[in-house]
């Protein structure tokens, strides 16, 4: 049965792009445009793990993530935080919010799927 | 004596016969008469009688003067003489009012004062007493409807009176008698006389001590003649013990002794013993004449002390009379007075056995200086009286050649004053002398009049340049104007004021001030001038140019962050897509790829990369640069990180040929530090290393000193030139063009490790060859490796 990928993401190049590489490596990927939905849909699906945009309208990443952890069932999920937010400090803030990684934006198709791999395949530890 | 005696009986003899002989020629004078016994009077069968007839009587005699008597009502014969319709109108008691009407003679006739007299079984004893109380009084007297008579007196203390009038004295006292009244006031003259013969009480209540004489009708012709001549018969006779003036005195005024003389004595007696009653006589005359000398003498004496005593009962200061020798006669003190001793504890002893020795003896030879000089001798002295220390002034003059009268002022208070005065002007002076601030004071138009040596040194002018507007002069001509408004405008509103300017020393220097002024009040806050401080504020301005400057360069730098944030996430999300896609179709995971399309995408890869690094370096520079750069430690393994960075590295050195090898010893080697940036400055110098070396090897060995693990990347390169080592950690300055174009990069990659490497606690170091290749090697402190 195919890994279920929850997909949180506003710009519509990223989640083609991202779709894509995952689509394309075997994963099922549900789509969210903004964190309500992701939110939703997170309790609905019961995803295998989240990519979580950083910079999303109405309600930013970290703000998801933390509302993420506070549901019960969702306490134990890896959440990867993927955004181009490059300053210091940015790393540190989404971990503390709740993200169990942090992947850069651009990201790199080579070695992407390895990278979130290394999160899906081990137990999520923080919070 | 005796000779006196006989002069007046011829004199008598004299003028009485001239007086008859010369009736025609006689000038006429007209007389003023009204009821006042015993002073002024008609008898019963129509003589006029009393003091003052018999005394004008007489002058007229001396003068020649036929009398006219013209009789009427004090109130009558007063306004007689105020139209001319009587010449002299006697018994008028001098005030200041009257002398506007009237003209008197400078001869006093009689003193006289008036006395407040109640029933005998009253209690009344002050002029509060009669508060409610009817109060009986001539018409039209001086005492009881004049300026300073009793109505208008129990006015002044508040004092209300039900006042009866009465046509006489006599009347009041009747009215007293028959208790009318209760209380009832008469002149001095009447109540001595007449007291005894009534029912009534003297009190002490007296008032309005007053001069009694003629007076005439003002600026008539003949005033002045009458006013002369009057003057100078009273002159005359005042200055004669055995005149008629004191005759009448005391057949009019005194004690009733000249009646009880008047004795039928039987002829035979005098035929018998004619010689005898002759001697006897004349040596009676002569006891009397001594007798009544005394009785008149010690009368005015009375008269005399009651007036004194009136006028220093409520006087402030202690009066002492004390003799030569220093013993005290007399005293005086006013009932708030605190005394040293009790009266009976020093009157009649000498100063010595009564005040300490000092003071006594400064006293007897201050007294003994007034009486030998003939000078007042003042002094001041202290004195504890039950363990207060008071202060006195003492004033010494002499009275007579055996005492003097010294008079004592309590001086505690003032002299208390003028002592904290003085301080508090010593303690201000020397405030505005050690004042750190300049401290100016200005007259009510805001014309210096005072500055202290502060305010001297602050501006750079001298005391004398500053006064007046001078110190205008001394101001920043670029202040000058707006300063000289400002300061015109608070002195017009009389405002404080507060501004800051210049001073521009003759150096050329320039002193910032803040100068603040306040309006200066007298007692009744009236504006007397301006007081006001200049502080030396250049330091202050120059910290806030500073600070401002800080401000602006530091609000910059945020506009500067704030801009890199936003640029390098709006740079990165499209770099995404073109990283991605790329990757994606490079990977073939769309479809194959022809030589060519893989070529050039590989190309647009390449573009892509640079890019990301350049914002990525651009950034990071720029935040260390700013000094935003935190590092966040973490445990990690430098081995895990190296060979991170290798993998980013190998397929990029695989392409050229070139060998990667790493040496690390030992195997683990554990960190607590920030490991993103750790391997960002591994792949920093590892990227550097494979892009400028051809062939050979890349090797990065790793070595644990003591606190420190040494990181070193060599390869075989082209090495630096020497004179290149020494920029080559700074920012943008990429060495050798030529090769910058030959080799991509931002130039900002060593200084950004340069940086980092610092920050995370070591040091970076470069060892070189041109043409052979190039060693680079940092330090980083070592985690004591945890107990497991």
């Amino acid at each position: 049965m195919k890994k279920k990928i929850l997909l949180i993401e506003d710009n519509e190049q990223n989640i083609y792009l991202l779709t894509f590489l995952l689509e394309k490596s075997g994963y099922q990927v549900i789509q969210a445009r903004d964190g309500l939905e992701g939110i939703a849909l997170a309790q609905e699906e019961a995803p295998d793990l989240i990519l979580l945009d950083i910079q999303l309208p109405v309600m930013d990443g970290y703000s998801v993530a933390r509302e993420l952890r506070k549901i019960d069932s969702l306490k134990k999920i890896q959440i990867i935080a993927v955004t181009s937010y490059a300053m210091p400090g940015d790393r540190e803030a989404a971990l503390k919010a709740g993200c169990s990684g942090y992947i850069e934006k651009p990201i790199d198709p080579t070695i992407f799927i390895s990278q979130m791999e290394e999160y899906l395949f081990s137990d999520f530890s923080g919070g | 004596m005796k000779r006196n005696i006989c002069i007046v009986f011829l004199s008598i003899l004299c003028l009485t016969l001239i007086g008859s002989t010369i009736s025609d020629t006689r000038r006429l004078v007209r007389v003023g008469v009204y009821e006042n016994p015993p002073k002024i009077y008609t008898e019963e069968d129509g003589t006029v009688s009393g003091f003052w007839p018999e005394l004008i009587t007489e002058i007229a005699v001396q003068e020649g003067w036929k009398i006219e008597w013209v009789e009427g009502t004090w109130e009558e014969n007063l306004a007689r003489l105020e139209n001319n319709e009587i010449d002299i109108m006697p018994d008028v008691g001098w005030t200041v009012t009257r002398s506007h009407t009237y003209t008197f003679s400078n001869e006093t006739v009689l003193v006289s004062w008036a006395r407040v007299y109640v029933q005998q079984d009253s209690t009344i004893e002050t002029i509060l007493d009669l508060e409610g109380k009817k109060v009986a009084g001539l018409s039209g007297a001086l005492n009881f409807d004049g300026p300073e008579g009793i109505k208008n007196l129990a006015a002044k203390f508040g004092v209300r009176c039900d006042f009866v009038e009465k046509q006489s004295y006599q009347e009041v006292f009747e009215a007293l008698e028959k208790k009318e009244v209760d209380a009832g006031i008469t002149n001095k003259d009447f109540g001595d006389l007449n007291e005894k013969n009534y029912e009534v009480s003297r009190t002490p209540i007296i008032i309005q001590p007053t001069s009694i004489t003629f007076a005439y009708t003002k600026n008539a012709v003949s005033t002045p003649y009458f006013q002369a001549t009057i003057d100078q018969q009273l002159k005359a006779m005042k200055a004669d013990p055995e005149s008629v003036y004191y005759q009448l005195l005391d057949q009019f005024m005194g004690q009733d002794t000249g009646k009880t003389l008047v004795k039928v004595i039987p002829t035979w007696v005098y035929i018998l013993l004619a010689n005898l009653v002759v001697f006897v006589v004349l040596l009676g005359l002569m006891i009397l004449a001594a007798r009544k000398q005394i009785q008149l003498k010690t009368s005015a004496l009375v008269a005399s002390e009651s007036r004194y005593r009136m006028l220093i009962d409520n006087y402030p200061d202690y009066i002492f009379r004390i003799d030569k020798d220093g013993t005290f006669l007399d005293y005086h003190s006013s009932p708030q007075n605190k005394l040293f001793v009790e009266p009976k504890d020093f009157i009649n002893k000498n100063i010595i056995n009564v005040m300490p020795e000092g003071l006594a003896k400064q006293t007897i030879e201050k007294v003994q200086q007034a009486i030998q000089t003939d000078t007042l001798q003042i002094y001041e002295y202290q004195l504890e009286i039950k363990g207060s220390v008071y202060e006195y002034e003492a004033r010494v003059s002499p009275n007579g050649k055996d005492e003097a009268i010294v008079f004592i002022r309590d001086i505690t208070v003032n002299k208390r004053a003028n002592r904290e005065l003085h301080e508090s002007q010593k303690r201000y002076q020397t405030l505005t002398n050690i004042a750190p601030v300049g401290i100016f004071h200005t007259d009510i138009e805001g014309r210096t009049t005072y500055v202290n040596p502060t305010w001297c040194e602050i501006s750079g002018m001298s005391a004398d340049l500053g006064l007046g507007n001078g110190w205008l002069n001394g101001v920043h001509p670029d202040d000058r104007k707006s300063l000289s408004k400002s300061w015109n405008d608070a002195t017009q509103e009389q405002s404080r004021s507060i501004q800051d300017y210049r001073f521009i020393h003759e150096d050329g220097s320039v002193v910032w001030v803040i100068g603040q002024a306040v309006p200066e009040l007298n007692e009744n806050n009236q504006v007397i001038g301006y007081v006001g401080t200049i502080t030396d504020i250049t330091e202050r301005k120059r910290i806030e140019d500073l600070k401002a400057a800080v401000d602006r360069a530091e609000s910059a730098d945020r506009l500067k962050s704030a801009f890199l944030a936003t640029m390098s996430h709006e740079l990165r999300t499209p770099l995404n897509s073109i990283i991605g896609f790329t990757g994606i179709l490079l990977q073939n995971l769309v479809g194959p790829l022809n030589d060519e399309q893989k070529k050039q995408l590989t190309m647009v890869q390449g573009s892509a990369q640079h890019l990301l690094e350049l914002i990525n370096d651009v950034l990071d520079i720029s935040k260390i640069e700013a000094g935003q750069v935190t590092i966040y430690p973490s445990e990690f393994y430098l081995n895990e990180a190296v060979q991170r960075s290798l993998e980013k590295i190998v397929p990029m050195a695989e392409k050229k040929g070139l060998t990667v090898n790493s040496d690390i010893s030992p195997d683990r080697i554990l960190l607590n530090n920030d490991q993103r940036r750790v391997e960002q400055i591994l792949i920093n110098l590892l990227n550097n290393a494979v892009k400028f070396t051809e062939k050979g090897e890349v090797r990065v060995k790793c070595q644990v000193t003591d606190d420190y693990v040494v990181t070193s990347i060599s390869d075989t390169g082209i090495g630096i030139q020497p004179e290149d080592l020494e920029v080559l950690f700074k920012p943008f300055q990429q060495i050798d063009t030529g090769i910058s174009r030959q080799y991509e990069g931002t130039g900002l990659g060593l200084s950004i490790c340069k940086r980092l490497v610092e920050l995370m606690g070591g040091q970076i170091s470069v060892e070189s060859e041109w043409g052979k290749g190039s060693t680079f090697s940092f330090t980083l402190p070592l985690q004591k490796e945890q107990q497991q």
